[in-house]
């Protein structure tokens, strides 16, 4: 009888022992599980972080766990890396400095654009001859800020693209195809009046307009400001007789070009620390100390 | 009479995207982009050869057998065309993994060899080389996991309902996915020789090799 119950509790201890670590939520770019880094060096190396991608854009973060057991500190790594998302999408230039403190090993995974900049031997390199030496002497607060020192002076380095083009690749879909995007209203307004009359032609344009933005932008809010918008527009055309008072529609179809701008940064914007949305492909070098 | 016209069009548009179409031609193209991911890893693990062999036989010239092994491996990956197609071709698809497996296997071997010349493990060139071999061999498992993942998503898609009927109607077959190269080996203990270095041992290292 108590055979099964058993087996199951075995079973159960198993699954337990197979479970993951879990990736820490991005809330810094410190991560000390281990509580092992002193309050001044943490602080430091936070401003130094902040400082660098603010200069060159690249996000770099440091994670300390204390262990990653069951599983190898590589595949914790891009768990990691997949999880955060360091870098900016498109350049993909995120580092993550991550420590398995009571295993002993410790990594740096590297993002897909700075593999060039970063490559495995260099990384190894940073790990043998910078972060390890302290390490083996306990001093976790030199080693870090060492390694995380050689790890900027490598990528300063290679030319990226500037800091602030973040927000403007996200928009550049729309802004590049804003006049396409205004022909298609201004021709649909009339054509789609004329078949539905004049309140539902004006919501037909407005969805096409919101769906046609929502498409480019990849944003719902853009998407439905745009499709407002387009309905408005579709309505003052239709009201105006002749082309003094459409005048007055373009002046109200300027506005709403504000109100976009205004959708895309309230997107990239947020407080706190998060990834850029830049991809990890297993890059990198770990080593023991 | 237009506005009908309206209606069935757009019926007709979500109807096709309703039956999985859509879904299925991104999964397609997120399977082949996963596996020239793999593909290309492989590539970058295969030009990283020579140079190693290189390197190690200044200091371990003795070690032919092991040398040749990783040679004669590599030569049998090259001679296999790796093409985006072979994904769709289960049994080249097999033979390819097979080759890569070998080549996994005699590496490993490789490295656990070089454990022993203490020299040519101070070596700085040696070293970026062997984290530069680690490196790819990580980034190979990745590329693999994230080829798993997307062909499981396209499978699922292909032979779930309505979806079948769909991949059947547009000749949309489940993909190859990689299992477990060395099932044979893992099911066995590991056998520990104590005696001379073992030609071609069965038992191979997982693809990682020791650090």
């Amino acid at each position: 009888m108590r055979r099964p119950a058993a087996v199951l509790l075995l079973a159960l201890a198993a699954l337990g022992a197979g479970a993951q670590v879990a990736v820490p939520p991005l809330t810094s770019r410190v991560t000390d599980l281990t509580g092992t880094l002193s309050g001044e060096a943490v602080n430091r190396i936070e401003a130094k972080l902040t400082a660098f991608e603010a200069k060159k854009g690249s996000q770099i973060a440091v994670l300390i766990v204390p262990t990653t057991q069951p599983e190898e500190i590589e595949q914790y790594g891009i768990r990691a890396g997949d999880a955060w998302k360091l870098g900016r999408k498109g350049v993909d230039d995120g580092v993550i400095l991550l420590i398995a403190k009571n295993d002993r090993r410790a990594r740096i995974e590297v993002g897909k654009g700075l593999e060039g900049a970063l490559p495995d031997a260099i990384a190894n390199r940073i790990l043998d001859e910078t972060v390890a030496p302290h390490f083996k002497l306990g001093d976790y607060d030199g080693g870090i800020e060492g390694g995380v020192d050689k790890i900027i002076s490598v990528v300063n380095g290679e030319p990226l693209p500037e800091p602030d083009r973040k927000w403007e690749g996200r928009s550049n879909g729309l802004s590049n195809s804003l006049p396409l995007l205004l022909g298609v209203v201004f021709v649909a307004s009339g054509v789609l009046r004329s078949l539905f009359g004049r309140l539902f032609g004006s919501v037909a344009t407005g969805g096409l307009a919101g769906a046609i933005a929502w498409l480019l932008s990849h944003a719902l809010a853009v998407g439905m400001g745009a499709g407002v918008l387009g309905f408005l527009f579709a309505m003052l055309l239709g009201s105006s007789r002749g082309w003094a008072a459409g005048g007055g529609g373009w002046g109200g179809f300027g506005g709403g070009m504000g109100g976009f701008g205004g959708g895309s940064g309230g997107g990239g914007g947020g407080g706190g620390f998060s990834g850029g949305g830049g991809g990890f492909s297993g890059g990198g070098a770990s080593g023991s100390w | 009479m237009r506005k009908s016209a309206w209606v069935l069009t757009v019926l007709g548009a979500l109807g096709l995207s309703g039956c999985g179409y859509n879904s299925m031609q991104a999964g397609d193209e997120q399977v082949k982009s996963a596996w020239s991911e793999v593909l290309n890893q492989y590539q970058r693990r295969a030009d990283l050869i020579p140079n190693l062999v290189n390197t190690v036989k200044g200091y371990a010239a003795q070690e032919q057998q092991v040398l040749l092994g990783v040679t004669e491996a590599r030569a049998k990956v090259g001679s296999i065309q790796a093409t985006p197609e072979l994904v769709n071709n289960p049994e080249a698809f097999a033979k390819f993994q097979a080759a890569q497996g070998e080549l996994s296997g005699a590496l490993s071997r490789l490295m656990v060899v070089t454990e022993n010349y203490p020299q040519l493990k101070s070596d700085q060139n040696f070293r970026d080389l062997q984290a530069q071999l680690e490196g790819t061999e990580n980034r190979i498992t990745v590329a693999r996991n994230r080829y798993i993942e997307s062909v499981q998503n396209y499978n699922i898609l292909v032979r779930s309902f309505p979806g079948n009927l769909t991949a059947m109607m547009f000749g949309y077959k489940p993909k190859p996915n990689f299992n477990v190269e060395n099932e044979a080996t893992i099911s066995k203990p590991p056998t520990v020789d104590f005696g001379a270095k073992p030609p071609a041992p069965a038992t191979t290292i997982p693809a990682a090799p020791a650090h």
